[in-house]
């Protein structure tokens, strides 16, 4: 994290580490500087905590809150698996478990898979770009706020024993309001409606930063992998969210009783039919929009860790972005048992399978650079190898059940589950980890322990596979999902306590690694700049890096500009230091094009973000008169935030520009 | 004597920009991308519910006369569309003199573009009257008064817009980084009348030819 | 002997998909065995294709790996690779991927073909029409006739004759559930406002087991089904007893079970013809005796079982529609005569 302080002796050490040639810094450098740490420096204590933009703190805010979801997501997935540990339990019983299972998923995929990845882009593109926050930090702040207030509206509708129990796909008719009555849906469609809200948000501060503010020289075919993996997900979510936020809107509509629109009601021409195709048009880009960044982070660590270049960065950036197409249309993959036309199921079996080609070059390429590279075999590279053979099962299952004919038997089974589970954990949480203690020494200047986080990675591999494999079996031994219980003749028990065991074995391997985090950033070595000698520009800075990232913006001479860039590579300087300024380049060649003055530090992204929840969650959810009343708060802080900023950039403030002579 | 490193001055550089080079140009690009997929996405949900029933709009027979082919009536409407239009070019006026930062005009501009916001959105209230559904009755009147709904929303953005612009260059003046919001704003106002020609065709004219 | 004890049990737990009365790999009909095959096609090419890419990954990390004993400092980084083995690389990449797209396209061209064969059923004309109404959380079997007065409805124990392709018309009285049979075919939505079909033929006579796929609420677990495929005699005998409404009731005792489910709120819920008993919202009972098991199958059909059953359904499937009922120990039990003399 950013230290508040003043920290000048970093900074000059900085200067040197771009260039250890420089003489110590001049009186007039350390002024600047002094002057640069004051104006990016964030308000001390609560205030601070309410107002700042620095994308550092919004990224690991948005990926400490993401682990607490994903931590009580945790919790439930383990009450969950203790039910079905042996037949007719009466442990939760179905209220509960059917509360349970549908928040686990809720949660999982609405609150911790798709913010953790915003948080780690939000906080990585930056820093990897080389530029001092992202293009809209006022909005990207706006977007961590509504995040966590609808993460906070479905705990506390679970808390209260309101929480959703229609599953987290929510299909119609079980979820609109004549088998759903009561307000347990209505938390969950806006907790969604909220969630991609922020989502949106992030996603438009990630793809302007990336697309404007690289460091000099970094042109489209040098982007780190990682930050091309952020711009297309950030891309998907742009167009799979809206499929999301309107379905949520409309069955709120539906089930608000003096609104009672018809979309999902059968009797008035609507179609449950409907809610599907939006809710998977949404559903399946979701799961790339998570998978992507994964596949960052893998491109990220390879090769750092293979000590060489990756292999076949341009195939690889191509498959990215063709996942990104492709991932648009294999939705109906999920509606294999509806009535859909035997061609519309062909077109979507060959769709589901073209996109495991792009997925396998990116597999190959990685393979390859192992095989051409020396692996230095560190946790981070360890958690990778852990991707391989957790993800790669999954991705075969997922193959599998491409396949109309088979899908039916293996459809809505434990089958699923365990292929879904195979992929997530494998495609996301072992990637994510092992990015996590890769960049641990960035944001901690400390070294994570190796010893502990072996440890974790080998029970966190035993208990997915624990967990998870046993459930192939019993899908196709007919157990479907979502059941609170099954009979003791149907043989399922042993297997279910199998699984049951390896969901605690996993548990316990979480444990060790939230423990070894906790350990090493009391007492790991201290890191240094670069402690993994890798090649993108996060390194070239401090650990942790200071509020505004680089006192010079770097330049860029190659795809790994700390490898490649020669001794005397050209640094960016006289930007201004007395507000927030960072470099725009052009989009394609990054060549510096203007200056461009970030927002500062705002209340209003709050108050906006406060009166959205009013709109959606009083008003969607519970009574429309609340509508008014929150456009209203909306209003005035959309306007306070644009007069704000209008009004710091007129001239007048900046007396040291020249004016426009027209204006006199 | 060692030789000054390389650098890239950038007190050299210009402090803004006004076309695809701007941040604030690429963000609002991408919030149009979410505005078309939102719209679109309505109108796939219109094509699809239209397959549940046989007559389109369906028969209004739950008062006398009942009318057999109830399709939405098209005056206020078609004045909308060619209003929308038409206000482009005071809009492109407006931005013109925004970027010869030409304070007075600019806010002429808006105010005009403000009026044609009030009358597009008592355009739109008649517009509701004239569906024949309320949006509580079938599946067909809650998909059209959505549409509606949602691009009233924009024009009610747009009008917001042009208040707060022009009550700023009132107030504090006008200087070049604010003419990049007024191009914005041309640009989302565009759109808006872009995508609300679709929106006529398929509310007013496809029921009329199918 | 423990550890082959051992693996004979571990052998025996991951035989579930393959073994049991309710699984997929076991099949029992042309169309699940059809799904089978493409099934055991598709998941040894995955296996194989799994252990070479793991295989592949292991070797190249292991071979050169930094060893223990090496100096602190990684070695440099290679920011320019050998063009002569960066170009057999490449050779080899792209190789791997001509032979994924050469899988699958197999899989997709195997996948065609099991639709055809699994569609090819729709076509029989001698096809046996059962239309099955999903509701929460029971099935409504109906079986169709041209006679009408041959047309009868049952509910959760489905019998078919063997060797007849079966059409199931399914549907929905409330929410979205999921016909599934896996020893026979796979399964089916039954979508509010969407009628479906399946069709599917049992090659031997068994008991079939199945249950709902789609979550359809508090008791989604417990809405389960059975077919009991027959020959052909025994399923018509079947048909003719099932047709029939319930006869009067020979005995006092009987006749008193009777007066007891018409004057209670039983008649509100459920039919039995022949009785004026006509509610919809429950299953048929007019012969509910036959039956071997109750509430959707999850319970035997016993005499213990049903009383528990009427008094206190909450406590059996916390949720069901079905009310508790507070009934005096003799017409209980008169109640219970009488429905198991529904045969």
């Amino acid at each position: 994290m950013s230290s508040d302080a003043p920290n000048l002796a970093a900074a000059a050490r900085q200067v040197h580490d771009v260039d250890p040639t420089t003489p110590a810094p001049t009186a007039e450098q350390v002024r600047s500087l002094q002057q640069l740490e004051a104006v990016w420096r964030k308000p001390r204590g609560l205030v601070g905590f309410l107002t700042t933009t620095n994308h550092k703190d919004i990224g690991l805010r948005f990926v400490y809150t993401a682990f607490v979801f994903f931590f009580l997501a945790g919790l439930l997935a383990l009450a969950i698996r203790v039910q079905l540990a042996v037949p007719n339990n009466t442990l939760l019983g179905p209220d509960l478990y059917n509360q349970f299972f549908t928040t686990h998923g809720s949660a999982m995929m609405f609150l911790f898979a798709v913010p953790v990845m915003e948080g780690m882009a939000i906080y990585l593109v930056p820093l990897m770009v080389g530029t001092r926050n992202t293009c809209f930090p006022r909005l990207m702040s706006y977007g961590y706020w509504v995040y966590l207030m609808g993460g906070i509206t479905l705990f506390i509708a679970l808390a209260l024993n309101f929480g959703p129990d229609m599953g987290w796909f929510s299909y119609t008719p079980l979820a609109g309001p004549d088998y759903s009555p009561g307000k347990r849906v209505d938390f969950w469609s806006q907790m969604v409606t909220l969630v991609e809200i922020g989502s949106m948000s992030g996603a438009i501060a990630t793809i302007t930063t990336i697309l404007k503010c690289r460091a000099p020289g970094m042109a489209l075919n040098r982007i780190p992998l990682f930050v091309w993996a952020a711009l297309v997900a950030a891309f998907m979510i742009l167009f799979a969210m809206p499929a999301v936020t309107i379905c949520s809107t409309l069955l709120s509509m539906d089930r608000l009783s003096h609104v009672s629109t018809h979309f999902f009601n059968h009797a008035e021409g609507g179609d449950h039919l409907l809610w599907q195709h939006l809710f998977w048009f949404f559903g399946h880009p979701d799961v790339y929009i998570i998978f992507l960044p994964a596949t960052g982070f893998i491109s990220a660590i390879i090769p750092t860790f293979a000590r060489r270049k990756i292999f076949g960065y341009t195939p690889l950036v191509l498959s990215m972005i063709a996942i990104g197409f492709i991932g648009f249309g294999v939705w109906v993959h999920h509606m294999f048992v509806t009535p859909i036309p035997e061609l519309g199921q062909g077109m979507f079996t060959a769709s589901s399978l073209l996109i495991t080609i792009p997925t396998g070059v990116q597999i190959f390429c990685w393979t390859a650079t192992l095989w051409l590279g020396r692996p230095w075999l560190k946790s981070p590279l360890l958690f990778v190898l852990g991707f391989f053979g957790v993800f790669i099962m999954g991705g075969l299952t997922g193959v599998m059940i491409a396949s109309v004919a088979v899908d039916t038997q293996a459809h809505d089974t434990f089958f699923v589950v365990a292929h879904l589970h195979y992929v997530l954990i494998g495609g996301m949480i072992f990637p994510l980890l092992g990015a996590i203690l890769y960049w641990f020494p960035k944001w901690t200047g400390k070294m994570p322990g190796e010893t502990l986080a072996k440890w974790s990675l080998a029970l966190l591999f035993i208990g997915t596979n624990l967990t998870f494999y046993p459930l192939h079996h019993l899908g196709m031994g007919g157990m479907p999902r979502r059941i609170y219980t099954y009979l003791p003749e149907t043989g399922w028990q042993p297997l279910n306590m199998l699984a049951t065991l390896g969901a605690f074995t996993m548990g316990i391997g979480f444990l060790i690694f939230v423990i070894n985090l906790w350990l090493s950033s009391r007492r790991g070595a201290p890191a240094g700049p670069n402690p993994w000698h890798a090649g993108t520009l996060e390194w070239a800075t401090t650990s942790p890096p200071s509020t505004y990232n680089f006192a010079n913006p770097p330049t860029c001479e190659g795809r790994d500009p700390v490898w490649d860039n020669s001794p005397d590579a050209a640094i960016v300087t006289n930007l201004d230091t007395d507000k927030r300024e960072v470099l725009c380049t052009t989009t394609l060649d990054a060549q510096p094009h203007h200056r461009y003055e970030m927002s500062g530090d705002s209340w209003w992204p709050l108050v906006v973000a406060i009166a959205t929840t009013v709109i959606f969650v009083a008003g969607f959810g519970f009574t429309p008169s609340w509508i008014l009343p929150g456009c209203a708060i909306l209003a005035i802080g959309l306007g306070a935030w644009f007069w704000v900023s209008a009004y710091r950039s007129l001239a007048v403030h900046h007396p040291e520009m020249p004016r426009d002579p027209r204006k006199d | 004597m060692m030789q000054p490193r390389a650098t890239i001055d950038a007190s050299k550089l210009p402090d803004h920009a006004w076309d695809a080079h701007a941040p604030l140009w690429w963000g609002n690009l991408l919030l149009v991308f979410v505005e078309t997929t939102s719209m679109a996405l309505l109108f796939a949900t219109y094509f699809y519910v239209r397959r549940n029933f046989h007559e389109w709009p369906p028969p209004r027979i739950n008062e006398m006369p009942p009318i057999v082919h109830p399709v939405p009536h098209l005056a206020a409407a078609t004045f909308n569309t060619i209003l929308l239009l038409a206000s482009c070019l005071p809009m492109y006026w407006t931005d013109m003199a925004a970027r010869r930062i030409d304070r007075k005009k600019v806010i002429l501009g808006l105010l005009l573009m403000i009026g044609v916001g009030v009358i597009s959105s008592l355009l739109r209230w008649r517009e509701f009257y004239d569906v024949h559904f309320r949006w509580d009755e079938n599946a067909y009147g809650s998909i059209v008064w959505t549409m509606l709904g949602l691009h009233l929303i924009y024009i009610l953005t747009g009008i917001a817009e042009f208040g707060l612009m022009a009550a700023f260059a009132a107030r504090h003046g006008f200087e070049e980084k604010h003419a990049l919001d007024v191009t914005l704003m041309g640009g989302f106002w565009y759109w808006l009348a872009g995508i609300w020609v679709i929106t006529y065709v398929i509310i007013y004219w496809y029921p009329r030819w199918s | 002997m423990i550890a082959r004890r051992v693996l004979i049990f571990a052998l025996a737990l991951l035989a579930v998909g393959c073994t049991g009365e309710q699984a997929a790999l076991n099949p029992a009909g042309a169309q699940a065995g059809r799904i089978t095959s493409l099934w055991w096609l598709i998941c040894w090419t995955c296996v194989v294709v799994y252990v070479l890419t793991i295989g592949a990954i292991v070797i190249g990390v292991v071979r050169k790996r930094r060893r223990a004993d090496e100096p602190d400092a990684p070695a440099p980084p290679t920011t320019r690779p050998d063009p002569a083995r960066e170009h057999r690389a490449r050779i080899i990449v792209a190789a791997a991927v001509g032979v994924t797209v050469v899988i699958l396209f197999v899989f997709m061209f195997s996948d065609f073909t099991a639709g055809r064969a699994l569609a090819s059923l729709a076509g029989d004309k001698s096809a046996l029409t059962i239309k099955i109404t999903g509701h929460q959380w029971w099935w409504e079997a109906r079986y169709e006739d041209s006679t009408t007065s041959n047309t009868f409805t049952t509910a959760n124990e489905i019998h078919i004759p063997v060797g007849r392709t079966i059409e199931f018309q399914l549907e929905s009285a409330d929410v979205i559930h999921s016909f599934w049979v896996p020893r026979l075919h796979g399964k089916k939505d039954m979508i509010p406002g969407h009628s479906t079909r399946t069709y599917l033929k049992a090659d031997k006579p068994g008991v079939y087991y199945g249950q709902c796929a789609e979550f359809c609420g508090h008791q989604h677990a417990n809405m389960r089904l059975v077919i009991i495929a027959q020959p052909h005699e025994e399923f018509e005998s079947w048909r003719t007893a099932q047709i029939r409404p319930a006869g009067e009731p020979p005995f006092d005792n009987l006749k008193r079970g009777r007066d007891v489910f018409l004057k209670n709120s039983c008649v509100m819920c459920h039919t039995i013809r022949g009785t004026t008993a006509g509610g919809r919202l429950g299953p048929d009972l007019t012969h509910v005796g036959s039956r071997k098991l109750l509430a959707s199958n999850i319970i035997p059909n016993k005499p213990g079982h049903l009383a528990g059953w009427i008094l206190d359904p909450q406590k059996i499937k916390p949720g069901v529609r079905m009310p508790q009922n507070a009934l005096d120990p003799h017409d209980l039990r008169a109640l219970l005569e009488f429905l198991e003399s529904l045969k």
